[in-house]
């Protein structure tokens, strides 16, 4: 039955790093006057290419203890937060340029709005395909 | 997707004979599988577009998206004619002779 639904892992994918990346933007927003508060960040969008690209090229593992080489595959790719420290915006030792979350937010949300279409899309697909079969 | 062989249906009481031949030389049978091929194709550059999306490579949202309804619209049309197909096979089997 998973076999259906192939083509939309990697846009769930997608939808949960945009997700919690909404979250994350709102949250350094919330925190845009801490003193001392990094931002953080989700990584996701490389981490998936690099999944993909090399699901094809894997290590071979002859014994049950032995750790993965290359990419894992695509299902155990997952969304990350990373904290950002090191740079400094304000005295406080705040980092948070709220210049930059707000346009993240604006990308981020585009992106959310695109995904969701694209996945609405291969369900109607799916959806159109069983249903037509009657006849 | 895969569509088993609709070929068996063009020897239904040698009606393929007369499909067969068309003014331009094409085969009816050819110009499904032509059909049927490039929304294959459509679908493919479809999921492709996905994986671009999801990895933040999509040089363009629009096309994507046009990419997208592409692909549905021929998914749609591949179901009606297929939809049109058989109920006229269909027709024919309930005939009188």
């Amino acid at each position: 039955m998973n076999r259906l639904f192939s083509n939309m892992g990697i846009l769930e994918k997608a939808l949960d790093a945009a997700w919690l990346r909404n979250e994350v933007i709102a949250h350094n927003i919330a925190n845009a006057d801490t003193p001392g508060y990094k931002k953080y960040k989700v990584v996701f969008e490389e981490e998936l290419k690099s999944a993909i690209e090399a699901s094809a090229l894997k290590g071979k593992k002859t014994r049950p203890k032995h750790l993965d080489i290359g990419a894992t595959s695509i299902d155990q790719v997952s969304p990350r937060i990373v904290r950002t420290g090191g740079t400094q915006m304000r005295e406080d030792g705040n980092n948070v340029d709220m210049d930059e979350e707000m346009t993240n937010l604006a990308k981020n949300s585009i992106m959310y709005n695109a995904l969701v279409q694209k996945i609405a899309g291969e369900f109607r697909k799916l959806k159109a395909v069983i249903n037509e079969g009657r006849r | 997707m895969q569509v088993g062989s609709i070929t068996a249906s063009k020897d239904i009481a040698g009606v393929a004979s007369s499909l067969r031949k068309q003014e331009r030389g094409i085969s009816f049978g050819d110009m499904l599988k032509q059909a049927i091929s490039d929304l294959q194709q459509l679908q493919k550059i479809s999921t492709y577009d996905n994986y671009l999306l999801a990895t933040g490579q999509a040089e363009s949202l629009h096309k994507v998206m046009i990419d997208a309804e592409k692909a549905e619209i021929a998914l749609q049309f591949t179901l009606q004619v297929r939809n049109k197909l058989l109920e006229a096979y269909q027709e024919i089997m309930r005939m009188q002779i």
